[in-house]
């Protein structure tokens, strides 16, 4: 316990000595660390905006002004039965009769034209959501049958399937070279931390030497290194947490702009700071300990 | 003491540093070891604080073979051997007191004790008043006296003192030949590896020789003849 407490005594020792290139390590550290959420934050982004963007995707069943209503429920539980489909509304002929006079409260033209028709001209509609984007073809190809031919009139799916597929292509280009780009970075920061903790031990690879001929054993050179390492992840995770949430605070106004359905990064990284910082200080402390271990197996071996 | 058999030791150069070396030095001896550059003293040195090993021979200190002692026991070799060095070897991010409780704390020592005997040996060098300085801030011969108490602070039977007067001047060197005497008076083994001529002729102790890796005379009360 005193030999644990001597080690602890001598880190401090060194951090505080060696204060200019304590203050440069912690503050590379913190450097790879904003990067790495900045990278995370863009790919949790991504992800948001195409679930926006799919939620925005349906497909619409417009039946004929005389349809019955058992062929439309029929149509709609023949629809319903297929597991992709994730929601299905259903606008009887006056809610589309009155969305339409709303839409078009203030063409006189257009109402006028419809007071002329004297009868509710529009046919039922029928609103499907899928899972997926990919979904709706199956769906449609599958209304695609003679038996129904005579109840639909048309339907609105077929001039999205291009988008849809341009949208899928975007996102899976986005993961690989968000991927890549996280690779690389990750990469470059090991790198650069490595190097960082070789150059501070090999510097005091002298005094590493002396403390080895007055009879310390590997454990007490090694410790207070391990240790310092410790003090660095703490620190640098700290302070990222602290700037991220600091930038959060300055973003999310902007973010609730671009996302209408309220949401916020700062509540994501809220209800994900266990996942999200403790696989950073991991990283890091695995990272620092490593670094510092190899710089010093040469050195040990006096 | 200290009992060096058939002691070679050859570097890969192929280099003999060492060749054949028989040695026996009693307990409270002072002995100067000289040679001329390259004749192989800090190899000798090396060996006996197990900092290199023989590639052949053996050595023994207070009847332990330590020739080819594991790593792990290495530590507890070097705190029984006081050593000093001609570039004193010291801390520089540690101060004076530091440097000198250093050598006691990787041993384990309570720290109470680890103050008194620092403050002991400090005052016994003449650093009492400069304990809280550091090294670059002290002069060369303040330097080497802050390794010989650091040396001193295990009570150790052997001194090993490696050129320890090469980067002083004459009144320091004075100095810390003194210090050494006196430390062997108290009955520690001293070791001193030079090739200071003045030194080892007012001396008037065992002086052996070293030319190219071997003893070439082994002469008490001995005089510097190369």
């Amino acid at each position: 316990m005193l030999g644990f407490l001597r080690i602890i005594k001598y880190a401090f020792q060194d951090i505080g000595r060696n204060i200019g290139l304590s203050f440069m390590t912690v503050f590379i550290l913190v450097l790879m660390l904003l990067s790495v959420n900045v990278l995370w934050a863009v790919d949790v982004l991504t992800g948001e905006a195409v679930i926006a963007v799919k939620g925005q995707i349906n497909a619409s069943l417009y039946f004929v002004p005389d349809a019955t209503d058992e062929g439309i429920k029929e149509i709609e539980e023949y629809i319903d039965s297929f597991p992709e489909v994730l929601e299905i509304n259903l606008q009887s002929r006056e809610d589309v009769l009155e969305s339409f006079k709303k839409r078009h409260a203030n063409n006189v033209e257009v109402l006028d034209a419809l007071k002329e028709l004297g009868d509710n001209p529009f046919g039922s509609t029928m609103i499907i959501k899928t899972r997926e984007p990919k979904d709706y073809g199956k769906i449609i190809t599958a209304l695609d049958v003679p038996e129904y031919d005579y109840l639909i009139e048309s339907k609105s799916f077929e001039g999205q399937e291009g988008a849809i597929e341009k949208l899928q292509n975007i996102t899976s280009r986005i993961e690989r070279v968000g991927f890549g780009l996280s690779f690389l970075f990750v990469i470059i920061s090991f790198l650069i931390i490595f190097n960082t903790i070789r150059v501070s031990i090999q510097s005091q690879r002298q005094e590493i030497g002396i403390k080895r001929l007055v009879g310390a054993n590997n454990w007490f050179i090694r410790g207070p290194y391990l240790i310092v390492a410790f003090v660095y992840t703490v620190l640098s995770l700290a302070l990222t947490i602290g700037v991220v949430f600091f930038a959060l605070k300055y973003l999310d106004p902007y973010l609730s702009v671009v996302f209408p359905n309220g949401f916020s990064l700062t509540n994501y990284y809220k209800s994900n700071i266990m996942m999200l910082f403790g696989s950073q200080a991991i990283s890091i402390l695995l990272l620092t300990v490593f670094s510092s271990l190899l710089a010093m197996r040469k050195q040990l071996k006096i | 003491m200290i009992k060096l058999s058939g002691i070679s030791k050859i570097y890969p150069t192929p280099l003999a540093a060492l060749r054949d070396v028989n040695l026996h030095i009693n307990s409270g001896e002072f002995v100067s070891i000289i040679g001329q550059s390259g004749s192989g003293k800090t190899t000798l040195a090396k060996l006996l604080i197990a900092e290199e090993k023989a590639t052949k021979g053996k050595i023994e200190i207070g009847g332990n073979d330590i020739t080819f002692l594991g790593s792990n026991n290495i530590p507890y070799l070097r705190r029984q051997i006081g050593t000093i060095f001609q570039d004193f070897k010291l801390l520089s991010r540690k101060t004076v007191h530091e440097n000198v409780s250093f050598a006691l704390e990787v041993a384990g020592k309570p720290n109470r004790r680890i103050k008194k005997i620092v403050d002991e040996v400090l005052e016994i060098v003449g650093l009492g008043t400069k304990h809280k300085s550091y090294p670059r801030q002290l002069s060369g011969g303040e330097q080497q006296r802050v390794a010989i108490a650091r040396s001193l602070v295990h009570g150790p039977k052997i001194m090993i003192a490696d050129e320890p007067t090469g980067n002083l001047d004459t009144i320091n060197t004075e100095e810390i030949i003194d210090i050494l005497k006196k430390i062997n008076e108290y009955g520690t083994t001293v070791l001193l590896f030079t090739h200071n001529r003045e030194i080892v002729n007012r001396l008037k102790k065992r002086v052996i020789t070293l030319d190219e890796g071997q003893i070439i005379l082994d002469v008490e009360q001995g005089k510097y003849v190369l």
